[in-house]
C-alpha cells in the first residue's frame, strides 16, 4: 500500500472485528477513504458508530483485522514507528495527563518521551504554552485546571513533536460554548500551518466550521464523504423560510407557488421548505408584497444532513 | 428484605478484587508451618494456624471497609446515599459485616492445611473454637466500620488500611500474648476485644480455658461496643458529610 | 513563529538525552504521586511504623519458638525483606497509568515502555530500600541481636542490590497487573509469599528439588544470604552480590521484553482496552 501520493491518510478496506463470547461485533466494516495533505476531515456518527476504532487503528493502538491504513505512506501495521513519530493524538475527557504535575511538567515530561531531547524540549514547550494561552498558570498543578484549560494541554501535547497529521476524538465533549470556540480557533491556527487533521466530534456546528470536508460513519460503515456543501446539495435538503406576522389567509396563494412546500402556518408564523432560488424568490417576493418583512431563509446544516442519513438507533430499539 | 439483603450482596459480588486478601492471607500459615518444621517445633502449630486466621480475619476485615469505601466514593454512591444517610449507613453496616463474616472460612482452611503438611491443628475444644471465632469475627467487622467512616473522613485510605494490619497483629496477641510488648501498650491491650479474644480462642485450641463463662462475657462486651463504636463513628460522619463539612471528592 | 519545513521531522538523531530526561521527569511524577499518598506523619508513623512491627511481629515468632538463632535469623531475614516487599509496590501502582489514561499516550509516543514506567515506579524501589535499612538497625535491636554499624557499607549495597531485583520481578509483573487489573492484589501478595517461603527469610533456602530452583530465581536469595555473612563477620561474599545482580538483569531482561513487546502486542490484539 504505497504510491498515495498527496494522501496524508489513506484508508482502504478497513475493517475490525472485536471477538466476544455473546456476539462477535463488526466494529469498522470496509472502510475506504483519504485525507489531502492539508485537510481537516471531520468524522461524524452516533456513539458506537466505530470513531475510536478507526482512530486507534490509525495510531497503531489496535490492530485492524483486515483492510490496511498508511500515514504518510507508512503502513500502520508493518511501520508502526514510522507512523507513531507523524501523529499526534488527542483524546477527549479529563483523562490522560499526570494530575499532580503542572502543565509544564506534564508537557516536558511527553515531550521526552516523544524523543525530543532536553533542550529542544524546553523551548518546544514555552513555545507552546505560550501559544496556547497557557503561560500564566503553567506552574500549577493540572488538576486545578478548567476543563477547557486541561483539553489546551492535551492540545499542546499532541502538537508537541509538530506531528503532520493531528488525530483528535471528540475533544470539545463537555467542554462549555466559549472553551469550544477558542478550541475551534486553535485548529483552524494548526490547518493554516498545513497540519493534517482528522477530527471525530459530535458537534455538527465544530464541524461545518473547521472541516474542509465530513465523512459519516454509522454501523462500522463510512456512508457518505464530502465537502459539507457539496452533500448538503447532494442531499437535496431543501432551505428553510420562515416567516413572522403571516396570515392564514395568504396561505392558498402560498400553496400556489411551485416549489414551496408549506410545513406550518398555524398562529402568526408561516414555515415552509423551499426547493429551489426561483421558488425562494417567489416565495419572498409574494411575502414582501403583502407587508410581510419579517423573514428568515435558512440553509441546511449538516445536522439536518446526520438526521437524514443517520438512523436513530435508540429510537428504533424502543 | 431479602431483595435489599441480596442487593447488597450483589454490590459485594461485583467486586470479586474484595476476596483478594481472604485468598491469599490463608498461605501464610505455609510460610509458618514450614518454618516450624525448619525447627523442628510441631507442637507450635496450633498456635500458628490460628495466628493466620487471626491475620487473614483482621487484613480481609481493614481492605473490605476501605475498599468499599474507595469504589463507592469513586461511583459517586456515598453523594447519593447521603440523600437517606441512614440506609446509606445500614447499607454499609451490612455489607462490611457480610463480608467480614466470610473470614470464617479462613480458620477451616488454616486447620485443614495444617492437617494435610501432618501437623495436628484441629483445636481441642471445636465448638468454642468457632463461638469465639465468630465473636472476633464481629469484632473485626466493628473496627472495620470504624475505619471505613475513616475512610470517608480523610482521602488517603489506601495507606491507612495498610498501616493498620501489622501493628494490630501485635497489640492482638496474634503470635506472642500482648502482654509481650512494651508496658505503655498494655492498657490497649486490655480494651482491645481482639487481645482477649485470641487468648480465649488459644487456650480453647490448646483444650485448657478456665472461667469460660467470665471471659466470654468479657468478651461478648467488648465485642458489642468494638460495634457500636463504628457503627456510630460511621453515622456522625456522614452526618458530617451531609452537612457538607467532608470533602467527598478528591 | 514555528518554522513548519525545517521542524517537522527534524528531530534528534540522539535518543539518549531524550530518553535520560523521559527517565527523569518519570521519577519526578512518580516522586508526586508518592508525596501525595503520605505527609511526613503518616509515612513515619504509619507507613515505617507498619513495616517495623511486621518485622517485629514476624521475629515474635522466633521469641515463640524459644531460640536465640532463631530470633535472629528471623529479624534479620524479614527486615532485608522489606527491600524487596516496597520494590513489589510497582505492581499496584502500574495499574493507576491505565486509570489515569495515560497508558495510550504512552504506547502512542513510541516511548521505551520499560524506561518510562521504570522511572514512575522508582520511588518504590527507594522506599523499599530505606525501610528495610531502618528496619535492620532498629528491629533486630528490639528482640535482643543488634547489627554492627560497622557494615553499613556492604549492607546498603546488598539491600539495593536485592530492591533492584525485586523491582525488576515487579516490573515483569506490572504486564500482567497492567492487563488484568483485578489480579494485582493476587499477583504482589503471591510475590510476597512466595520470597518468604522460599528465598530463605523464615527459614535457610532449600538445598534440592524444586523449592531450591526457585530459590535460585528469586530475588533476596543470594542478597540475602550474602548478607547474613556480613553480618556474622564473614565479611561480604562479592559471588553473592554478583548472583544476586544476575537476578536483577534476568528480571530486567523479562520485564522489558515483556512491557515492550507482549504489553504493546496484547493492546493491538484488543485484549487490553487503553485509552
Ligand atoms: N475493546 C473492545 N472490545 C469489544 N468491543 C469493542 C471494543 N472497542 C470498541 N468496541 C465496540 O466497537 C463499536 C465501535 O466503538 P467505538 O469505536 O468506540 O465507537 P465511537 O467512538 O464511534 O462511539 C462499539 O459497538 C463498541 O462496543
Ligand atoms: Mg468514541
Amino acid at each position: 500500500m504505497t504510491g498515495t501520493g498527496g494522501s496524508m491518510l489513506a484508508v482502504r478496506g478497513l475493517s475490525r472485528r472485536f471477538e466476544s463470547r455473546k456476539a462477535p461485533r463488526l466494529a469498522l466494516d470496509d472502510v475506504t477513504f483519504d485525507v489531502a495533505r492539508g485537510e481537516v476531515l471531520g468524522l461524524l456518527g452516533p456513539n458506537g458508530a466505530g470513531k475510536t476504532t478507526l482512530v486507534r487503528i490509525i495510531t497503531t493502538l489496535l490492530l485492524p483485522t483486515s483492510g490496511g491504513a498508511t500515514v504518510a505512506g507508512h503502513d500502520v501495521v508493518r511501520d508502526a514507528r514510522a507512523v507513531r513519530r507523524t501523529v499526534g493524538l488527542l483524546l477527549g475527557g479529563e483523562r490522560g495527563l499526570y494530575s499532580r504535575l503542572t502543565a509544564r511538567q506534564n508537557l516536558r515530561y511527553w515531550a521526552a518521551l516523544h524523543g525530543l531531547d532536553t533542550r529542544t524540549g524546553r523551548r518546544r514547550v514555552t513555545e507552546l504554552l505560550e501559544e496556547l494561552g497557557l503561560s500564566d498558570r503553567a506552574d500549577e498543578q493540572v488538576r486545578t485546571y478548567s476543563r477547557g484549560m486541561l483539553q489546551r494541554v492535551h492540545l499542546a501535547r499532541a502538537l508537541l513533536s509538530r506531528a503532520e497529521l493531528l488525530i483528535m476524538d471528540e475533544p470539545t465533549n463537555g467542554m462549555d460554548p466559549h472553551a469550544a470556540a477558542a478550541f475551534d480557533d486553535l485548529v483552524r491556527r494548526q490547518r493554516a500551518e498545513g497540519t493534517t487533521v482528522l477530527l471525530a466530534t459530535h458537534d455538527m456546528r465544530q464541524a461545518q466550521s473547521l472541516c474542509d470536508r465530513v465523512a459519516l460513519i454509522d454501523g462500522g460503515r463510512l456512508r457518505a464523504i464530502g465537502a459539507p456543501d457539496t452533500l448538503l446539495t447532494d442531499a437535496q435538503l431543501l432551505r428553510t423560510v420562515t416567516a413572522r406576522g403571516f396570515r392564514a389567509e395568504l396561505t392558498p396563494a402560498v400553496r400556489a407557488i411551485g416549489g414551496v412546500l408549506v410545513q406550518s402556518d398555524d398562529d402568526s408564523e408561516l414555515v415552509a421548505r423551499v426547493t429551489d432560488g426561483a421558488a425562494l424568490g417567489a416565495l419572498l417576493n409574494a411575502l414582501v408584497t403583502v407587508g410581510i418583512n419579517e423573514i428568515s431563509v435558512t440553509p441546511p446544516s449538516l445536522t439536518e444532513l446526520y438526521r437524514a442519513r443517520i438512523s436513530d438507533r435508540d429510537f428504533q430499539l424502543r | 428484605m431479602t431483595t435489599y439483603l441480596s442487593t447488597q450482596w450483589r454490590l459485594v459480588a461485583s467486586q470479586p478484587g474484595l476476596f483478594a486478601t481472604l485468598a491469599i492471607m490463608p498461605l501464610y500459615s505455609l510460610v509458618f508451618y514450614t518454618t516450624l518444621r525448619a525447627q523442628d517445633r510441631p507442637d507450635l502449630a496450633p498456635i500458628v494456624a490460628l495466628t493466620t486466621f487471626g491475620m487473614s480475619m483482621w487484613a480481609h476485615g481493614m481492605f473490605v471497609a476501605s475498599n468499599i469505601v474507595e469504589n463507592d466514593r469513586r461511583e459517586g454512591v456515598i453523594q447519593q446515599g447521603l440523600l437517606t444517610p441512614a440506609a446509606y449507613q445500614w447499607s454499609m453496616v451490612i455489607r462490611i459485616i457480610g463480608t467480614t463474616a466470610l473470614s470464617l472460612v479462613a480458620l477451616a482452611e488454616v486447620v485443614v492445611i495444617g492437617v494435610l503438611l501432618g501437623f495436628s491443628t484441629v483445636p481441642e475444644s471445636v465448638t468454642l473454637c468457632v463461638l469465639v471465632a465468630m465473636l472476633l469475627v464481629l469484632g473485626t467487622a466493628g473496627a472495620a466500620l470504624l475505619v471505613s467512616a475513616l475512610g470517608v473522613r480523610v482521602q488517603a485510605i489506601r495507606s491507612l488500611q495498610n498501616a493498620l494490619t501489622y501493628p494490630f497483629y501485635l497489640l492482638g496477641g496474634l503470635i506472642l500474648p500482648a502482654d509481650w510488648l512494651p508496658e505503655p501498650v498494655h492498657w490497649l491491650t486490655r480494651i482491645f476485644f481482639l487481645s482477649h479474644g485470641f487468648r480465649l480462642l488459644q487456650d480453647a485450641a490448646a483444650g485448657h480455658v478456665t472461667d469460660v463463662t467470665s471471659r466470654l462475657a468479657v468478651l461478648l462486651l467488648l465485642v458489642l461496643a468494638q460495634l457500636l463504636v463504628g457503627a456510630c463513628a460511621l453515622a456522625v460522619v456522614l452526618r458530617a458529610a451531609r452537612a457538607g463539612r467532608v470533602p467527598l471528592y478528591g | 513563529m514555528w518554522d513548519n519545513h525545517g521542524g517537522r521531522g527534524s528531530r534528534v538523531s540522539w535518543r539518549g538525552s531524550a530518553t535520560l530526561c523521559a527517565a527523569g521527569y518519570g521519577v519526578l511524577t512518580g516522586w508526586r504521586d508518592y508525596r501525595a499518598m503520605f505527609t511526613w506523619q503518616s509515612w513515619l508513623f504509619g507507613w515505617l511504623a507498619r513495616l517495623l512491627c511486621q518485622v517485629l511481629f514476624f521475629s515474635s515468632l522466633g521469641v515463640l519458638l524459644g531460640s536465640e538463632s532463631a530470633r535472629a535469623y528471623l529479624a534479620v531475614g524479614h527486615a532485608a525483606a522489606l527491600a524487596a516487599l516496597g520494590a513489589f509496590g510497582v505492581v499496584s501502582s502500574t495499574v493507576g497509568e491505565r486509570r489515569s489514561g495515560t497508558l495510550a499516550f504512552l504506547l502512542v509516543s513510541d516511548s521505551n515502555v520499560y524506561v518510562a514506567l521504570a522511572a514512575r515506579g522508582a520511588y518504590w524501589l527507594v522506599d523499599g530500600v530505606v525501610t528495610a535499612a531502618i528496619a535492620l538497625a532498629l528491629v533486630p535491636l528490639a528482640v535482643g541481636v543488634p547489627v554492627s554499624g560497622a557494615y553499613a557499607g556492604p549492607i546498603l549495597l546488598l539491600l539495593a542490590t536485592m530492591g533492584l531485583a525485586a523491582y525488576q520481578l515487579g516490573l515483569a509483573l506490572a504486564t500482567l497487573s497492567l492487563r488484568w487489573p483485578e489480579a494485582r492484589t493476587y499477583l504482589s501478595a503471591g510475590a510476597t509469599i512466595a520470597l518468604l517461603l522460599f528465598a530463605g527469610v523464615n527459614r535457610p533456602v532449600a538445598d534440592s528439588g524444586l523449592p531450591a530452583a526457585v530459590a535460585h530465581v528469586l530475588p533476596v536469595t543470594h542478597g540475602l544470604s550474602a548478607l547474613r555473612g556480613v553480618l556474622s563477620g564473614d565479611g561480604l561474599h562479592w559471588g553473592g552480590l554478583l548472583a544476586e545482580a544476575c537476578v536483577a538483569l534476568g528480571w530486567g531482561a523479562v520485564a522489558y521484553l515483556s512491557l515492550n513487546r507482549s504489553l504493546r502486542h496484547a493492546a493491538r490484539r484488543g485484549s487490553l482496552a487503553v485509552g
